[in-house]
């Protein structure tokens, strides 16, 4: 996926900011920074620290730019691995604290503000259905995966099953959601 | 650190979700820097799982974000490479105080207001040196303020033996007390790592005595006592935790 900022690829962005052009990180932040922040939000169910977290993202790009490599992925990859990463890390140093049960993050979304421009996103919508169409199993075994954190190892001890078994919700679910987006290319 | 082909098919789907613990990881990357079908595998995964934040809702990042990143990003200055002028906003900042000392420097003799230009320009440039080296590989913290001092906040900036603070909205402090700025260690440990007073003015560097490599975040606390554990209230501390 390559977005535009007027005239300016997501790849003249990363040069400009590889030659320290502030009008590209702000370009490159205005293009990113809600789907980076709901990610990290989404992962750490604290707003504060979700900034936080966006705010290392986008600094490491900036001085990290001329470290990326195309061949690896779009520029929006790359920010959306660094913020799931940093958040990921500090939801694993809070020894004593894990994501609440899915239920509770969802209550907790439904009372916060919500991006007018996600629910009018054909996208978006389209990733919720892809997700709700998934059997629990597989839709829970993803979601706790990528928002919560957990390792495969911890997962099967967490849900009870064998590793096998995690792998297999994870391969198969991941297989239905490529099918179900495609159509979205 | 390689694992066989059979092994790492196992573990691309947990690989592009960031499930492995990080010896698997390791493990699969050393494997898909060999292998393309694998490779080419992870990058379809990949589409797929950094899809999913498209679907998610929740509230948007503050405003006052997009400045703090920005002004961040300022700090470390235009080029790595070349010695450059102070930025607009920098210097936007510096004007009111600038002024103050050019008026000083002619309504009063001038000897004191032109040493602490020379400070304030002398500071500058130290932060602007410490920021570029930082953007070739040292280490950034941001500490935000929290309750009642939720306007101020601090980018502890370090590379090699040198570590300064830049501070930014500092509030002023009661008689006989001051901000102490802590570095945090792995196992909790707190270490005093300066003693300052509040300048008026926006922007306020300070200098730490302390090496950061071995901590893991730093905060600030107002004390008002120049050693010892602490005691004070929290200012404002660092969340994201040193890579």
């Amino acid at each position: 996926v390559t977005s535009t900022s007027g005239h300016r690829t997501d790849e003249d962005l990363l040069r400009g900011l590889a030659a320290r052009d502030l009008s590209s990180l702000g370009a490159l932040y205005d293009l990113y920074s809600r789907v980076g922040f709901a990610l990290a939000y989404r992962i750490l169910g604290e707003a504060e620290t979700a900034e936080d977290v966006v705010q290392d993202a986008f600094l490491a790009a900036w001085r990290g730019a001329a470290t990326y490599r195309r061949e690896r992925g779009s520029v929006r990859n790359w920010l959306l691995s660094i913020i799931h990463h940093r958040a990921v890390d500090v939801l694993r140093r809070r020894t004593a604290f894990r994501p609440a049960p899915l239920e509770d993050a969802e209550r907790h979304e439904s009372e916060a503000d919500t991006f007018g421009e996600a629910d009018r996103n054909v996208r978006g919508a389209a990733v919720r259905q892809a997700l709700a169409d998934l059997p629990d199993a597989q839709r829970t075994t993803i979601e706790l995966a990528y928002y919560g954190g957990y390792t495969q190892t911890e997962l099967a001890e967490l849900m009870g099953v064998p590793l096998g078994t995690v792998k297999g919700r994870m391969r198969i679910g991941l297989q239905k959601l490529r099918r179900a987006l495609e159509a979205l290319r | 650190l390689s694992i066989e082909h059979r092994e790492a098919v196992e573990l691309l789907e947990a690989y592009a979700l960031e499930a492995l613990a990080p010896p698997e990881a390791e493990g699969v990357r050393t494997h898909l820097r060999a292998c393309a079908s694998c490779e080419a595998h992870v990058a379809e995964l990949s589409e797929v799982v950094f899809a999913l934040p498209e679907g998610l809702s929740g509230p948007q990042p503050a405003r006052a974000l997009r400045d703090r990143i920005m002004e961040a990003a300022r700090l470390a200055g235009p080029s790595p490479r070349r010695w450059s002028l102070p930025s607009a906003a920098a210097v936007r900042r510096l004007v009111p105080l600038a002024a103050v000392l050019v008026g000083a420097i002619a309504l009063a003799a001038a000897v004191d207001a032109r040493r602490q230009l020379e400070g304030v320009r002398g500071e500058f440039r130290e932060y602007q040196e410490i920021a570029t080296q930082v953007s070739m590989g040292g280490r950034w913290w941001y500490m935000a303020g929290v309750e009642q001092f939720a306007k101020s906040g601090g980018s502890l900036i370090a590379s090699g033996d040198r570590a300064l603070v830049v501070f930014h909205d500092l509030a002023p402090v009661g008689a006989g007390a001051h901000y102490t700025v802590w570095l945090i260690a792995a196992d909790g440990r707190w270490v005093r790592a300066a003693n300052f007073a509040p300048a008026d003015r926006p922007v306020q560097s300070v200098a730490l005595a302390q090496h950061v490599d071995d901590f893991v975040q730093c905060a600030v606390t107002v004390e008002t006592s120049e050693s010892g554990r602490r005691t004070g209230p929290l200012v404002m501390q660092s969340r994201v935790f040193a890579p």
